[in-house]
């Protein structure tokens, strides 16, 4: 049987629980508006920028607004109130004001839209400062960081692969036991293993525990981690968990330029979490979405091109390991 | 214009849509697909109306735009298949076809988009003293953004030679234009000063005319107008992947709508036997589809061709 996907629960739980939260909407979400109610469940025209700036409004007068954006590709519409506005209020007032306001919608993964709706601009969004930039890897990641955003007091994009609702969804790996709570800024152990370490960041999370699995096959034990959120990013967390000695592996489906693994990657070499010969980046390239399938399978990293740069591009440990 | 000849372009339309959905049924349609079905007699009606040399901009919902503007339909299908040969090398798909040839100017699948883009052609036009308009398409959704209002200001104070043609079919996605907007488009741009005119969609003709009269008010220096078709979708708003969504308008408008088809609109002013002409286009139809079909995939190595025009070189660097 089908278990119920964790996300309606995690927000009918905070709807329930908290009066003084509204959605808003462009698509009707019938069952949720029978439930709270047509002034609460607010369905919206498309218009993202006033979106946003009202949900700012009411979040500075004492409410919480979760914005169901529908597709992150919309968000760029309400750059202005995003960067400018939302992101601002609270230190430009000198703290006199806090902006609870959570912004969801879906990022990239197997849907083949093209360039104006494939996005997952983790990277981008975490130099937002004042920014919470949550990016779930698996169903039960996705409930417990929504959970955490719609308690958070401070301004909350969550990015979701549409993967994690593919109807498929229940067979990705779950590296979380349950969809409870998940804290911002803390990596993840997604998976035990001593020979490599392999950094993860919401749709390569359950390419990297599937690499991991067929790494396995090969006698290489791999760890993965989360990291869950762009921002706060866990540099630390992530030093602290990497194997002494043995290699790293990033793996980013964003590209290469100013992305939260080339951050990670110089923390982890300045601290001496890694030395600078192990350590190394699986990227997407820096080309818009495609539509043609054969056209975007080599821009991203897959499960093969993983195992392939774990196994031979540059840890000579594990090809010492597997001739 | 020539009842016979837009109702062959009109069916040439309907069968490539319906042919496009039985694909997409079969997997075989990468990402989204919007169909135009129903619409037929707005792109069909305002472009048989345009100068050959005038720009014409689109959205998602663009193949009916780009058949009525001239692009081949076999290149179309190969590019909504993400096939070999396809209009746009297999990167744009359903939603964003452009077609430079046939003055497609492009397609946006981000809504209201294309009005600034087609208000900055405008002003282009405008600067050529040409004497040329522009035109574009959008759903009456696209008035609920910023960006439209943006653009209808503008384009009317500096009167710029554009039409924007309104596809009001009464629905955004899943939800009724009118329960998320007080005020109907014409309504809208009656409070915006903008000359504009009401039509029915489905009838090919009345577009035309309201077209012919627009865009020739627009050329002349008249500035911004609006035209606001009334009309309908025969299929649902958007299929993702094989299987075909749910209906979730009401029965009765449906059945209201389908019964006003814009072919059979047409069809019942045409006093000659339409028979053989819908075997012809029937025949052309299958024949292109099976052509696209048999095409092969795109060269991988042209993914990440176009970006920049350096681009090739600096992905080799970023990599
Ligand atoms: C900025 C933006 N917000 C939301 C969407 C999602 N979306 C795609 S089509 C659509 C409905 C648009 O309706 P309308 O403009 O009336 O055109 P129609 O599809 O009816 O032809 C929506 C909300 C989008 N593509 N772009």
């Amino acid at each position: 049987m089908s278990r119920p996907h964790p996300i309606g629960a995690a927000v009918r739980d905070a709807l329930t629980a908290q009066p003084d939260l509204s959605m808003f909407c462009t698509y009707q979400q019938d069952d949720l508006v029978a439930r709270y109610g047509a002034d609460r469940m607010v369905r919206m025209p498309i218009a993202e920028n006033a979106m946003l700036g009202m949900a700012l409004g009411m979040a500075l007068t004492g409410r919480r607004v979760l914005v169901s954006i529908a597709r992150i590709a919309f968000l760029f519409s309400a750059f202005d109130q995003l960067v400018n506005q939302v992101t601002t209020w609270r230190y430009m007032s000198g703290g006199q004001f806090s902006v609870p306001l959570v912004v969801r919608g879906f990022s990239r993964g197997g849907e083949h839209l093209g360039a104006q709706h494939e996005h997952a601009p983790y990277g981008l969004l975490s130099r937002i400062p004042g920014l919470v930039v949550a990016v779930p890897g698996s169903p039960n990641s996705l409930a417990g960081l929504l959970r955490t955003a719609l308690t958070h007091p401070d301004p909350v994009v969550v990015l979701e692969s549409p993967l994690l609702f593919a109807p498929d969804w229940a067979d990705l790996p779950e590296p979380e036991p349950s969809p409870a709570a998940l804290p911002f800024g803390v990596a993840g152990l997604a998976r035990t293993g001593t020979d490599l370490t392999m950094v993860a960041i919401g749709n390569t999370v359950a390419a990297c525990l599937r690499a991991a699995d067929r790494l396995a096959g090969q006698g290489v034990d791999a760890r993965v981690v989360d990291l869950r959120t762009a921002a706060p990013l866990d540099r630390d967390g992530v030093a602290a968990m990497v194997v002494p000695d043995r290699p790293v592996l990033l793996v980013d489906e964003e590209s290469r330029a100013g992305s939260v693994m080339t951050d990670l990657a110089l923390h982890l070499v300045q601290t001496g979490a890694v030395s600078p010969g192990r350590i190394d980046l699986l990227t997407g390239a820096p080309v818009p979405a495609p539509v043609s399938p054969t056209l975007l399978a080599p821009l991203l990293p897959d499960v093969d091109r993983i195992v392939d740069a774990a196994l031979h591009s540059f840890a000579p440990d594990l090809r010492r390991k597997n001739p | 214009m020539d009842l016979l000849s837009a109702y062959r372009a009109m069916l040439g339309i309907r069968l490539f849509e319906e042919g496009v959905l039985r694909l997409a049924e079969q997997g075989l349609v990468p990402g989204a697909t919007h169909p135009y079905t129903g619409q037929e007699a707005v792109a069909v009606g305002v472009l048989a109306a345009r100068r050959p040399q005038e720009w014409v901009v689109s959205f998602y919902r663009c193949h009916g735009h780009a058949l009525a503007a001239g692009s081949p339909p076999e290149r179309v299908l190969r590019e909504i298949l993400g096939r070999d040969g396809g209009l746009c090398g297999g990167k744009s798909g359903s939603m964003h076809l452009a077609d430079r040839a046939n003055r497609l100017l492009g397609s946006t699948s981000i809504v209201a988009a294309q009005l600034p883009i087609a208000a900055g052609a405008a002003m282009s036009a405008k600067l050529d003293g040409t004497g040329q308009a522009v035109i574009v398409f959008c759903g009456d959704g696209a008035l609920g953004a910023g960006g439209a209002y943006e653009t209808l200001t503008i384009a009317a104070a500096q009167r710029l030679p554009l039409l924007v043609v309104c596809e009001d079919n009464g629905w955004q996605d899943r939800t009724a234009s009118a329960l998320v907007r007080h005020l109907a488009p014409t309504e809208l741009v009656r409070g915006l000063r903008l000359p504009y005119v009401e039509v029915d969609g489905n009838d090919v003709e009345a577009v035309h005319g309201a077209a012919t009269a627009a865009l020739a008010a627009c050329r002349d220096g008249g500035g911004v107008g609006v035209l606001v078709a009334h009309t309908y979708l025969r299929h649902f708003h958007s299929q993702l992947g094989p299987r075909p969504p749910a209906e979730y308008r009401p029965a009765a408008e449906r059945e209201r709508w389908l019964a006003r088809d814009p072919l059979t609109v047409a069809a019942d002013r045409i006093t000659a036997d339409l028979t053989a002409l819908r075997a012809e286009v029937a025949a052309e139809t299958d024949a292109l589809i099976r052509r696209a079909l048999d095409a092969g995939e795109p060269d991988p190595a042209t993914a990440t061709t176009g970006v920049t025009v350096t681009g090739d070189a600096l992905i080799g660097a970023a990599r």
